[in-house]
């Protein structure tokens, strides 16, 4: 072994090249707080590394971005992975923020080191665009309307701002070109950038040895530690020796692994536990108010007070006077004794610290005090897990995720009803939960179709409740006062006899729309269903009015043969004066929202809305089973742990 | 624990024992940190090998567009595409051309199918009128009307694949592709 060695450093010379770690002394001992510097550059590498591995799976481009990612969790590895990558990126920016204050309480950037204080003060805006220029790459909602807003932040710049802003998009509005110029930045020329300035900041760090504070305190001859510093480093080594426990390595580097692990054990116990966030697929149409991540909150906040022409003072001016400050400070804080320096230093961290907590601390309380904030973005969250749900269960079409959510009617029913039918409909439950009308002039159609909202429509006071009839002409109409008619003049025996057969006829009724949620009830009730429809076309007589099967006639009243199903409600919605339903001047007011077959386009409703809408009010959509197949992956993948 | 490579790190006057055990923490510790991540890398890093190919519902079988009575006794092999539902990573593709399949009629009762890649390195093989054989471009491989290899270069003949006639005349094939380079049929996915 020694002898490889010896051969292998006759070709290389690596024990020189690592003389600056082997040979390096620190005069004070060794401290925990100077781990932040390993830390970095330990969390550093783990992103670059996971990051490459992503790489192996994802696909930027509007129809595959989401798609890739969600592929990339379906494996514990895959999703282990990115949620490191993911919390990875907020623990660098708190480390970034640590090292920056220990730097400064230590005073390290005095001469001869203010190039590695100004390319440590570089790299940390450098770090913020890279977490951010990740975060669009999902292809989620959160993350590509905060490209879109940070883009018009820049846009905001006067001259070059639009044309920046542009060239981020890749055009005018987010889409491929977005995706594939963000990742461009992500994974081509931040990293380039950042390990350059890393690499001349570690070049530094050799080149002036230790710091002040490293050394145990002011020193005068600050140059003999500053001059060529390797051979330097050797002989300071060498002779004469140091006592042993003042060597960095392994003292030193001990703790910093110890830092690193504690540090990168807890990332991993968050990405296990809940990996990353995946929000639902960018999708314009649907409602998402956007924020920016913590890190920005601060300067979100500040832009409350530079409102209109004076915006930039918030986005630009004042951001960049902060760092322009930091930068210069090691020429302002040159001169200053170390107790004016001591307190010119506690100043601007007491000050710097005070506003960035107040501002971020600002921002989230004005979010947690906001009703609607806060619905909203349950909304968002709720809208980002169907869309989990529905990707789970089957690969998706080439047009990508974007129709997940698109084509699914328990998204997009409540969205339609609300836009068309809810000035007069309301669709709440009997504690009032869903959407109430605010002046109901029609049927309440919640459970539209069920055994239970027929048999209420079949009861004689609820029949004229709002719920029902009550709020339209049909009040006065021929139902009621037949329903009612039904109980006239008999015994309380009579009434339950009768109540009950009713009841059978609801299900009789619930059998025609055939409910998918009904579908084992209906089976198991046959003989009732059967009993049901005698009594309707025989002793109860609905079809005096109403056609059923072959018995009645259409014209007088709806037709309840199929009475509810998805061909019933598609032709009643359509075109509800149709003799099916209610023909001519017996419709109450409800608009024909499909009446022209042969021009779908001249309708209120288009094919595809009025499909998704009759889905949804028959509750016709897919529902995961109740352990979902990402928790029982997650599952195991904690017992294999 | 070996002692080498200790005692690089060791002084010339050599150091307590707790220095010992320190180097012996760090390099420990720095294993244990990366191991966690190269672990879950290699994992995600080999994920095709341990992706398994979902099976189709049904049989397997296709039909065919082209009924028994259409295809001549003894006749010329005829190209027919392949059109099926592809699966690519997070997509269904519906109905996409996936191959092509030469279909001949032997006698007549037979349907013999022969998939139209070269066992050889997978290129797409001709049927010649002119010279009655089955050629590949990409490497001169040739194959008789029965498919059986007329030169070295493939390794097999060429993949037969199973055919029914249904509802008589019907045609029925299953769809398999097979590995290139082998002397023996081995299924793919």
């Amino acid at each position: 072994m020694q002898s490889f060695l010896n051969w292998l450093d006759a070709r290389t010379d690596y024990r020189q090249l690592l003389a600056p770690i082997r040979m390096r002394v620190l005069p004070a001992g060794p401290r925990w707080a100077y781990s932040t510097a390993s830390c970095l550059l330990w969390l550093f590498i783990v992103q670059l590394v996971t990051g490459l591995l992503l790489m192996l799976s994802y696909s930027p481009s509007t129809t595959t971005a989401w798609a890739s990612v969600h592929f990339i969790e379906q494996t514990a590895a895959g999703h282990f992975l990115r949620g490191v990558h993911h919390f990875t990126s907020h623990a660098l920016i708190i480390l970034c923020g640590v090292h920056v204050v220990r730097v400064l309480l230590a005073r390290a950037f005095q001469a001869p080191r203010e190039l590695l204080w100004i390319t440590g003060l570089l790299m940390f805006p450098l770090m913020l665009v890279w977490a951010i220029s990740g975060n669009p790459l999902s292809g989620g909602l959160s993350g590509v309307s905060q490209i879109e807003v940070e883009g018009h932040i820049i846009g905001s710049t006067p001259w070059v701002g639009p044309l920046i802003q542009r060239i981020l998009i890749g055009g005018e509005e987010a889409g491929h070109l977005t995706l594939t110029h963000l990742y461009f930045l992500h994974v081509g020329l931040l990293p380039l950038l950042v390990i350059g300035l890393l690499l001349f900041h570690i070049g530094q760090v050799i080149r002036h040895g230790l710091s002040v504070a490293e050394l145990g305190g002011p020193q005068d001859d600050v140059s003999r530690w500053s001059a060529p510093n390797l051979t330097h480093l050797i002989a300071a080594h060498t002779s004469p020796l140091p006592p042993p426990r003042l060597k960095y390595y392994p003292y030193q580097t001990v703790r910093n692994m110890t830092v690193v692990t504690v540090v990168l054990g807890i990332i991993s116990a968050i990405a296990g536990m809940h990996g990353a966030p995946l929000d639902a697929p960018a999708d314009p149409t649907l409602p998402h108010t956007p924020r920016p991540e913590w890190y920005f909150r601060s300067l979100f906040e500040l832009r409350r007070y530079f409102v209109g022409d004076w915006e930039f003072v918030a986005t630009i001016i004042i951001p960049g006077a902060v760092l322009g400050f930091f930068v210069l400070f090691p020429m302002l804080n040159r001169k200053c004794s170390p107790r004016v320096s001591l307190i010119h230093r506690a100043l601007v961290l007491l000050v710097g610290v005070g506003a960035w907590i107040g501002l971020t601390g600002m921002s989230y309380l004005r979010d947690w005090n906001d009703a609607e904030y806060l619905a909203s973005s349950a909304e968002t969250e709720a809208l980002s897990a169907r869309a989990r749900d529905l990707a789970d269960r089957s690969l998706l079409p080439p047009e990508g995720a974007i129709t997940l959510l698109r084509d699914d009617p328990k998204t997009q029913g409540p969205l339609l009803f609300a836009r068309h039918c809810a000035s007069c409909h309301s669709h709440a439950d009997a504690s009032g939960q869903g959407m109430v009308a605010s002046e109901p002039s029609a049927p309440n159609l919640h459970g539209f179709g069920t055994a239970a909202w027929i048999s209420g429509k079949l009861d004689p006071q609820r029949i004229v409740s709002e719920h029902y009839f009550g709020k339209t002409k049909f009040t006065e109409g021929d139902m009621v006062s037949k329903i009612k008619e039904l109980f006239d003049g008999i015994e309380e025996a009579e009434a339950a006899k009768m109540r009950d057969d009713l009841k059978l006829v609801a299900q009789a009724l619930s059998a025609e729309a055939a409910l998918p949620r009904a579908a084992a009830a209906d089976h198991d009730a046959q003989a009732p269903i059967v009993t049901g429809r005698e009594l309707l076309s025989g002793r109860l007589a609905c079809t005096d009015c109403h056609k059923f099967r072959d018995q009645g006639e259409l014209g007088s009243a709806p037709d309840l043969t199929a009475y509810g199903s998805r061909e019933w409600l598609l032709g009643m919605i359509g075109n509800p004066q149709h003799e099916r339903f209610y023909s001519g001047d017996r419709n109450d007011r409800m608009p024909a929202f499909a009446e022209d077959t042969e021009h779908p386009e001249r309708n209120l409703l288009s094919p595809r809305e009025l499909n998704l809408l009759v889905d949804w009010l028959r509750g016709d959509w897919y529902e995961p089973p109740t352990t979902s197949i990402p928790a029982q992956r997650r599952n195991a993948t904690l017992a294999g742990n | 624990m070996s002692q080498p490579h200790l005692d690089l790190h060791q002084t010339p006057s050599g150091e307590p024992r707790r220095g010992f055990m320190t180097h012996i923490l760090a390099a420990g510790i720095g294993l244990l940190v990366g191991a966690v991540p190269a672990v879950s890398g290699l994992a995600f890093f080999l994920d095709p090998l341990m992706r398994k190919k979902k099976d189709g519902s049904g049989d397997g079988f296709l039909k065919m567009p082209v009924s028994l009575e259409a295809l001549e006794v003894n006749g010329e092999p005829q190209l027919v595409k392949i059109i099926m539902n592809k699966v690519d990573a997070w997509n269904t593709y519906l109905n996409q051309p996936v191959g092509a399949v030469y279909l001949r009629r032997a006698d007549k009762e037979t349907i013999v199918a022969f998939n139209s890649r070269c066992p050889h390195l997978g290129c797409a093989v001709d049927y010649k009128p002119s010279e009655k054989h089955y050629f590949c471009p990409c490497h001169t491989s040739t194959f008789g009307v029965d498919g059986v290899k007329q030169n070295e270069i493939p390794p097999r003949d060429l993949d037969a694949l199973e055919v029914q006639i249904r509802n008589g005349g019907e045609v029925w094939l299953k769809f398999q592709n097979f590995r290139a380079t082998t002397p023996e049929k081995i299924p793919v996915g």
